[in-house]
């Protein structure tokens, strides 16, 4: 049975420092919730308290309508998986997946423990190596040990510390396929911890990306992206070049200054039009290079082929360098040193308050609970 | 958070801080007392006024200074070589060398001084020897350089294990990098090598300087008017003459000071080399050529060989026959028969049942302390910590004084019980333990056992489930050669036993002073059959081969 977590003020601290200060978030039943961020923002803190290996300093934890602050972890019907994998060295790969059965509070009869512990490890692909001892294994096979090993136990939650950092890049593609088709299959409610952006946006369903203890954005993979609710959400997942701009109004209508040119500002919040200075945040594939005509003169400084796409490295007049993706075309790329134009697809630029706070376009959703109460 | 009901780490984290008060803070606070307050009851400096006074009595501190001096000086250069020879070329039957060098250190200490008297003393059979056939009159082994040369050959080995260790964390590309630079092989010795070791030598040559200071039967046999520090001690604990247990208290006060003394000057020393090695490959060992090779087997098996020379000896011995404690002319099997007879009723039962129990409290103890150390660091835990590292400065004898003085009366009488000579042995040999298990708790991450519980686990079920048998094989290796130091262990056991509680290594050490010469080489023999199969078990089992004293 899958759970909603709820927690509410959260507060962390070892002495005097504070990791989380004041923390509120939902999880959805069944979700595939990640927290992602980068190192040191309390992340992986969040995930253990919620787990019940770090204490809890202040607010509550409940997992639907039980408080769970003062449960033990091992009450708690919990799966967990760790970052080094934790498989128990000593027992073989079939008594890593039996031992948490044998350790329920309510035994289930012998015959029916072997039958789970069976399915769960055909499920992920580890039958074959079943009376093996987990040292030779190699790392990926490991942790699909331990995913079994968690989830056979049938817990209430899933959480999952930076699963797949020891894995090598293939597997951890790999690997991350078999996690969430996983997680859609057993329909848990999961929280995943991870620094890597890309990570979280192929497994998740809503990501909340944390710094410095707390929660900056929760939403889609696709809401954070597009429309990032401040300038750290922007600049953490993905690339972005960020411009000074300026609005202004003229004849009643906003207009948007940045690098030179200037352009209606259509997308803007309504009590955002007035006069005031802004950070304009243009993603590499928001740009489009034109030879001549319009735009924010640019000079090619380098580029780079990658196969799909062309890697330009720009710098503005005023001295700013820019990174711009382009399809590459056949014979058809620029040379170094090339004067350009470059236009900025408006509908999907970002515009943020002068200190960055705030994204200042329309169509930011963010489920963040403290910034729906302020 | 306030109200949540006590940990059970917490639970055993207090009773062991109370067993500590117990059986250690509490008899040091009483041997404090015992060297202050006259029986009278009243405050006096009598006692160290007395210890001061005469030369008898605080000379026997200088001679225990300069006894551990030179061994540590001897065992440091012997053993170093030794261990650069054996580590860094290509010798025949290391695997000989090294069994017999670990023999040396491990056998009842007992022997070495007695049997060395046998061999080289006034009435010794190779002194006879020489002195009737070749007119040769061999120097005096009684005194000063006896007791060195003794010490020395059981020591040497710690610092050959200790040293061995080191040379194998030091990069191949170090060695290359200095030849490179121009450096001789002789110069290497002196200018890389030796200074890379300098942390472990440093270490090494405390354990030995600890050990030389509070070395009690060497001294006690072979010294004869060289009387030392813990024969003193024990002299005026036990001895016939000017007998006092405020003098004795006042002596092993003045005794815990010097090594604590010793223990913080080589903690400063220590933290001036400290650095970090990790070899990627190790040295590579060279094949010795022409006549450096040959001086090098000549150095490595003559030294094996002096090491080891009181153990064949006492073996011979034991086969000779013997009459009223004197051995005569032929072989027989008549030692043993009277030792069977008088060791099969108690000093071997009492061998084991002592040395069972003390090795597994011990080895239970110190996983528990290890893990409130390792994983649950708080203000009772580094009390713990520390309390735990008390003992390893405190010379064997003074445990025995404190814990006699503190349970010979009152609420709880334990003196001539085999529950005081356990609490000896646990409290001496618990530090070794705690250092070692400590070291592979470190290694274990603490995710595994986070994932035990996540899967339902109690705390302790995790613990004893998961962990315990995660450390097992490197608390097993440690355990064997606690063993042996527990069955071998006298200067403590001298001072508890009772006729109840005597052990092999009593009965030896009895049978010496009796002038039962044949019992006492019987005994002495089987303690060493004993060992030596510890060991060999210890080679077969333990995966690394590793020795950690």
């Amino acid at each position: 049975m899958s759970v909603t977590i709820k927690i509410d003020h959260a507060h962390k601290c070892y002495g005097n420092n504070v990791i989380i200060e004041d923390l509120s978030v939902r999880i959805r039943e069944g979700e595939f919730f990640t927290l992602l961020g980068p190192s040191g923002c309390g992340k992986t803190t969040l995930l253990r308290m919620i787990a019940g290996f770090n204490s809890i300093e202040g607010g509550d934890f409940y997992f639907n309508d039980t408080r769970i602050n003062d449960m033990d972890p091992s009450k708690r019907r919990i799966g967990m998986v760790f970052q080094n994998y934790a498989i128990f060295p000593h027992l073989s790969v079939r008594e890593n997946v039996m031992f948490g059965l044998k350790n329920q509070p309510v035994k289930l009869p012998k015959a029916e423990m072997a039958e789970q512990a069976e399915k769960f490890m055909k499920l992920m692909h580890i039958e074959e190596y079943a009376e093996r001892k987990p040292e030779r294994l190699s790392g990926g096979q490991q942790q699909r040990v331990a995913l079994a090993r968690a989830l056979v136990i049938q817990p209430d939650v899933l959480l999952m510390d930076e699963p797949l950092s020891n894995l090598d890049a293939k597997l951890r593609v790999e690997m991350r396929e078999t996690i969430r088709s996983i997680q859609r299959s057993v329909g848990i409610t999961t929280v995943y911890v991870t620094h890597d952006q890309e990570e979280a946006m192929a497994v998740s369903d809503r990501i909340a990306v944390m710094n410095l203890g707390e929660i900056q954005q929760i939403g889609t993979p696709q809401a954070i992206y597009q429309r990032p609710a401040n300038l750290f959400v922007a600049s953490f997942i993905g690339r972005t070049n960020l411009l000074d701009g300026e609005i202004r109004m003229e004849n009643g209508v906003a207009m948007l200054h940045a690098g030179g040119v200037s352009a209606p500002a259509a997308t803007l919040l309504d009590e955002e039009k007035k006069n005031q200075k802004v950070i304009v945040s243009v993603r590499p594939e928001e740009f489009i290079i034109t030879r001549g005509g319009e735009g924010i003169e640019a000079t090619v400084v380098s580029s780079t082929f990658l196969g799909l796409n062309m890697h330009y490295f720009l710098r503005l007049a005023d001295g700013t360098d820019v990174q711009v993706i382009k399809e590459a075309e056949i014979d058809d790329r620029l040379q170094d040193g090339e004067t350009v134009r470059l236009q900025m697809k408006l509908g999907k630029i970002n515009v943020f308050c002068e200190d960055g706070s705030r994204n200042l376009v329309r169509g930011v959703t963010n489920d963040n609970v403290r910034k729906q109460e302020a | 958070m306030k109200s949540r009901k006590m940990d059970v780490w917490q639970i055993i984290s207090f009773v062991i801080l109370a067993l500590y008060a117990l059986f250690l803070v509490l008899p040091l606070f009483q041997l404090l007392v015992s060297s202050v307050i006259n029986e009278e009851g009243q405050f006096t400096w009598e006692f160290f006024a007395r210890f001061f006074g005469r030369e008898t009595y605080y000379g026997t501190l200088l001679n225990s200074f300069k006894v551990a001096v030179a061994v540590t000086a001897t065992s440091l250069t012997v053993g170093i070589l030794f261990s650069y020879f054996y580590s860094l070329f290509d010798l025949k039957g290391k695997a000989f060398l090294q069994i017999m060098a670990i023999l040396a250190c491990m056998s009842p200490p007992v022997i070495g001084a007695y049997s060395w008297i046998q061999m080289f003393g006034r009435g010794g059979i190779i002194t006879k020897l020489l002195r009737t056939a070749l007119g040769i009159r061999m120097p005096s082994i009684y005194g000063f350089g006896g007791i060195v040369l003794v010490i020395t050959c059981q020591l040497f080995p710690l610092v050959f294990l200790y040293i061995n260790g080191a040379l194998k964390n030091i990069d191949n590309s170090l060695i290359e990098a200095s030849a490179g630079l121009g450096c001789s092989s002789f110069k290497r010795f002196f200018k890389i090598i030796l200074p890379l070791c300098m942390p472990t030598i440093l270490a090494a040559g405390l354990l030995v300087f600890m050990r030389a200071f509070a070395d009690f039967s060497t001294p006690l046999l072979i010294g004869k008017g060289y009387q030392t520090f813990p024969v003193l001690i024990y002299n005026s604990f036990v001895g016939e003459t000017s007998r006092s247990q405020n003098f004795a208290s006042a002596v092993s006060v003045v005794g815990i000071i010097v090594t604590a003394l010793i223990f913080f000057v080589q903690k400063f020393a220590n933290s001036k080399f400290s650095f970090t090695m990790n070899a990627l490959h190790s040295i590579e060992t060279h094949k010795p050529r022409g006549l450096s090779s040959v001086l090098m087997h000549v150095y490595c098996y003559f030294i094996v060989f002096v090491a080891m020379m009181p153990q064949f000896f006492v073996a011979f011995q034991s086969f000779r026959k013997c009459k009223g404690g004197v051995f005569q002319d032929g072989f027989s099997l008549d030692s043993y028969a009277e030792a069977f007879d008088k060791i099969m009723k108690r000093s071997l039962p009492n061998t084991f049942i002592i040395g069972v129990l003390a090795l597994a409290l011990v080895i239970f103890l110190a996983i528990l302390i290890a893990y409130l150390v390792v994983r649950r660091s708080n203000a009772v835990n580094n009390v713990i910590d520390t309390l735990s590292m008390v003992p390893y400065i405190i010379p064997g004898a003074v445990v025995g004084i404190a814990l006699v003085i503190t349970f010979n009366r009152g609420p709880l009488v334990l003196t001539g019980t085999a529950a005081i000579m356990i609490i000896a042995l646990i409290i001496r040999r618990l530090p070794y333990t705690i250092r070692s298990s400590v070291a592979i708790l470190q290694q274990i991450p603490l995710s595994i056992e986070e994932a035990a519980i996540s899967l339902g686990c109690s705390k302790l079920k995790a613990f004893f489930l998961i962990t315990v048998p995660m450390m097992a094989g490197g608390i097993m290796s440690g355990a064997i050669i606690s063993w042996i130091t527990i069955i071998t262990e006298l200067s403590t056991a001298i001072i508890l036993y009772s006729v109840n509680t005597e052990t092999l290594t009593l009965t030896v050490y009895t049978s010496v002073v009796q002038g039962n010469d044949g019992v006492a080489a019987a005994v002495a023999t089987i303690l060493l059959v004993v060992t030596t199969i510890s060991l060999l078990l210890f080679m077969k089992f333990s995966k690394n081969k590793e020795l950690s004293i």
